[in-house]
């Protein structure tokens, strides 16, 4: 049963990431709508998030349970034994956020009540608020950050005690974290606004066809160009070929990066 | 025939049917319009008509007066009317209908002596 | 496997909808991805949600789910409170309407019985709806079910047969007109401008009103002339026949029932009248005299005094009616003062006497209250009919006319 829990749980997470790219918590209702009417196989995803969240309440409710019969409190020591215990109130939050972010009727009176409910908590009334839910001033944002980022935090931390999940050696992490930090704060990352441009040029990456495709035919330099590489790459498996393979791929790597730096100068 | 009842009930309305209006001799000379029912009229002198109805008593449901007749000359109700609704009295009979006998000569309000009738002085003409 | 393949096939057999559909509020309406209807402008398509009306759940084009707790006509007055009676619609107007005497029929009711000797009181309460939802039954209340019952806007729409289907369904019975592509199956249209038709379709009996209006007179139901050995004379649709006579003056203007007749009167202002004389409230002096404003106060908005003539703006065709003042001598003349308009300006009224009915409790007929057939047929008798000069009487000191009925 505590492995259902986890695989219920897991579930609820893999169609949760599936759900969120079709859901816009800007028009949360219209988007569900969307996801219920419009997107392939988007009701069956939701249907089936709702119940793995379900099935993970009722069997955390059930662990719970099972824990005291268990006596499980005598072989934790208090640190861990208060945040097992969160994981009770954290899901329950996270259950409860999830039908604000509908924007149904249900889930925008739930989110009325429940912000009112909050706001009574002493001190951190407010605080508490602003993580959860702030529904009149900004709709189901808050409650829908809530839900998504709470949701896997509880995964991956409750992921390392329960399926040993292997930590990186932290000194790997911690360096190719460093890498894209510094860049993100030195390099600044801009959008391109529309405007009368005579020349946009596509990702670095897709250059090479964009150059190729000033000078060949659409099927020529657009699809059987970078297909070639790639088969030739798969090609490399053949050992009676190998020899020539290489030598293709060497020649065609070295057409694509001048084309690519061509068309990066421009 | 187990039960059974009978009564004649008048009621008031307004027809929904507009337009020019009736003429003096449509009101003032007819026995139909003052109640009295189709029938003809015959001035008796001294103020007094008399009535001969034109439609039988209607026998099949044992009524005495015909079924245009709401009331009689002496302005008696012939039939039930709706609550707050009655038939003229015989003093409005009367004084319609001996407008009526003026009607021959004075056809309208054209007439100035229509226009500015002094209800009590005679007329040199007509003999009472 | 299995569940995979059986949710694959729930998706291949669900028509999914190619967007999302919302109305010009940005409210959410998937109705609209199945059905393309447009009940006109006023409750133009977009604007106003399918499901606003009709109710159902419009969040969904599974239609079965849709179709829940959907309503074919949400004029009806069991459900206007939540259809077009709704707070963020017509508020208010749902309960003014039930207490209104078309949906009542408190005078129609109560002088039946008080006629037949069954009640004292003039002024009883009476309901349709009481009646629907009971048995109470009595010889003029069992009349009244058989005869009178198909009147009324508790009556659902299409619920009776023949050319009754067409009559009843609460807000609808008035605002409802066919929509414009006669041939394919295209909504009806709401509208404010209430044609003749819809209120002679129930208001042509009694006092025959709705077809003296127009010019036509329910005669002595011979169908002459006769041609080519089949009856030559028009016929109304529950198959009376009818002569042409002088129609209303306002008729001919292209006036209908509704120029006349303010919202207050039709649907009621909210107070439960006994009689319909109680709450009418349109005088011809409102327009004629030029004063614009009704026995009980109500302003007459489409009356206009220019340069000291009056003019009347027709509500169904907009045109601007110049409006007779009355005459000064003949009708201003201290000798006729008692005189209402009417008993010199209506020539005519039909008058039916000698109208009496019978019951024959071997045979059954339909109770239009209840649907069921019950013991007791009803057929109707008169000795002779006539659109003659109107008799005159008596009413609050004012001359009258008085017909039998």
């Amino acid at each position: 049963m505590a492995w259902g829990l986890s695989a219920s749980f897991l579930v609820a997470i893999v169609t949760g990431i599936l759900l969120a790219y079709p859901f816009n918590e800007s028009y949360p209702l219209l988007s569900t709508v969307g996801i219920e009417n419009v997107v392939p196989f988007g009701r069956f995803f939701r249907r089936l998030h709702y119940w793995s969240g379900f099935f993970t309440l009722i069997l955390l409710f059930y662990h719970a349970a099972e824990t005291l019969v268990a006596e499980g409190y005598r072989r934790r020591d208090w640190a861990r034994w208060l945040a097992l215990c969160a994981t009770l109130p954290l899901l329950i939050l996270i259950a409860f956020t999830g039908y604000v972010a509908r924007g149904d009727e249900t889930g925008r009176f739930a989110g009325y009540i429940a912000e009112s409910l909050v706001l009574k908590v002493p001190l951190l009334g407010s605080l508490l608020n602003a993580c959860l839910f702030l529904v009149r001033e900004s709709g189901v944002h808050r409650p829908y950050l809530f839900h998504f980022y709470a949701s896997l935090a509880l995964f991956f931390v409750s992921g390392i005690w329960h399926f040993r999940l292997r930590r990186l050696p932290l000194e790997d992490l911690l360096g190719w974290l460093l890498a894209p930090m510094i860049l993100a704060l030195v390099y600044p990352l801009g959008l391109h606004a529309p405007g009368p441009y005579l020349l946009i040029k596509g990702p670095w990456f897709f250059l090479g066809v964009q150059e190729a495709l000033r000078y060949f035919p659409p099927v020529w330099a657009g699809i059987l160009f970078p297909a070639l590489g790639i088969l030739l790459y798969v090609l490399v498996k053949m050992d009676s070929l190998r020899k020539w393979v290489f030598g293709g791929l060497l020649v065609w790597t070295g057409v694509y990066m001048f084309f690519m730096v061509y068309g990066l100068l421009r | 025939m187990e039960k059974e009842f009978k009564r004649i009930t008048w009621s008031f309305m307004y027809p929904h049917n507009t337009g020019k209006a009736r003429t003096c001799k449509d009101c003032h000379q007819s026995a139909k319009t003052v109640g009295l029912g189709y029938g003809s009229l015959t001035y008796l002198g001294k103020g007094r008509f008399r009535f001969t109805p034109a439609e039988a008593p209607s026998e099949l449901l044992e009524i005495e007066h015909g079924l245009s007749a709401v009331v009689d000359l002496s302005g008696k109700p012939l039939v039930n009317f709706r609550p707050g609704v009655r038939g003229f009295n015989g003093k409005e009979i009367r004084q319609i209908l001996r407008v009526g006998l003026c009607l021959s000569c004075h056809r309208d309000f054209s007439d100035p002596v229509m226009r500015n009738w002094p209800p009590r002085k005679p007329c040199p003409v007509f003999k009472e | 496997m299995l569940a995979m393949f059986a949710a694959l096939i729930q998706e291949l057999r669900f028509k999914r909808a190619d967007k999302v559909y919302t109305l010009a509020s940005g409210r959410v309406d998937m109705c609209l991805a199945c059905h393309k209807e447009a009940p006109g402008k006023a409750h133009a398509r977009g604007v106003v949600g399918c499901a606003d009306c009709h109710l159902g759940d419009p969040l969904t084009v599974e239609k079965k789910r849709a179709h829940r707790g959907m309503v074919k006509n949400p004029g009806d007055l069991r459900v206007a409170d939540q259809t077009c009676g709704r707070p963020e619609c017509h508020p208010g107007y749902a309960e003014r309407v039930k207490k209104s005497l078309m949906a009542t029929n408190r005078g129609i009711i109560t002088t039946l019985r008080y006629y037949w000797g069954e009640i004292e009181d003039f002024h009883a309460e009476a309901s349709v709806e009481t009646l629907m939802k009971t048995d109470e039954t009595s010889p003029a209340l069992d009349y009244f079910r058989k005869l009178c019952g198909t009147c009324h806007l508790w009556l659902p729409k299409e619920k009776l047969p023949g050319f009754l289907k067409k009559k009843g369904g609460g807000c609808v019975a008035c605002h409802l007109i066919p929509g414009k592509n006669k041939d394919k199956k295209v909504h009806s249209i709401l509208t404010r401008k209430i044609p003749l038709e819809n209120c002679v379709r129930c208001h042509n009996r009694s006092g025959r009103i709705g077809l003296s209006y127009q010019g036509l007179y329910e005669d002595e139901q011979y169908g002459a002339p006769i041609e080519e050995g089949e009856f030559a004379a028009e016929e109304l649709e529950d198959g009376r026949f009818v002569a042409r006579i002088p129609p209303d003056v306002h008729f001919k203007a292209g006036m209908v029932c509704v120029d006349c007749h303010t919202q207050n009167e039709t649907m009621g202002d909210g107070k439960a009248y006994a009689h319909f004389e109680e709450s009418l409230e349109i005088t011809c002096e409102a327009c004629h005299e030029g004063t614009g404003r009704t026995r009980k106060g109500t302003l007459l908005t489409n009356l206009k005094v220019k340069d000291g003539k009056i003019y009347w703006q027709a509500k169904l065709s907009g045109k601007e009616l110049e409006v007779k003042r009355p005459d000064p001598v003949a009708c201003r003349h201290p000798v006729h003062r008692r005189l209402t308009c009417e008993s010199c300006h209506d020539q005519r009224v039909p008058q039916c006497f000698g109208c009496h009915v019978r019951r024959d409790p071997r045979e059954k007929q339909l109770d239009k209250l209840s649907f069921k057939e019950t013991p007791g047929l009803w057929e109707e008798f008169r000795s002779y009919m006539r659109v003659e000069v109107p008799t005159l009487g008596v009413r609050e000191d004012k001359v009258v006319i008085l017909v039998p009925g």
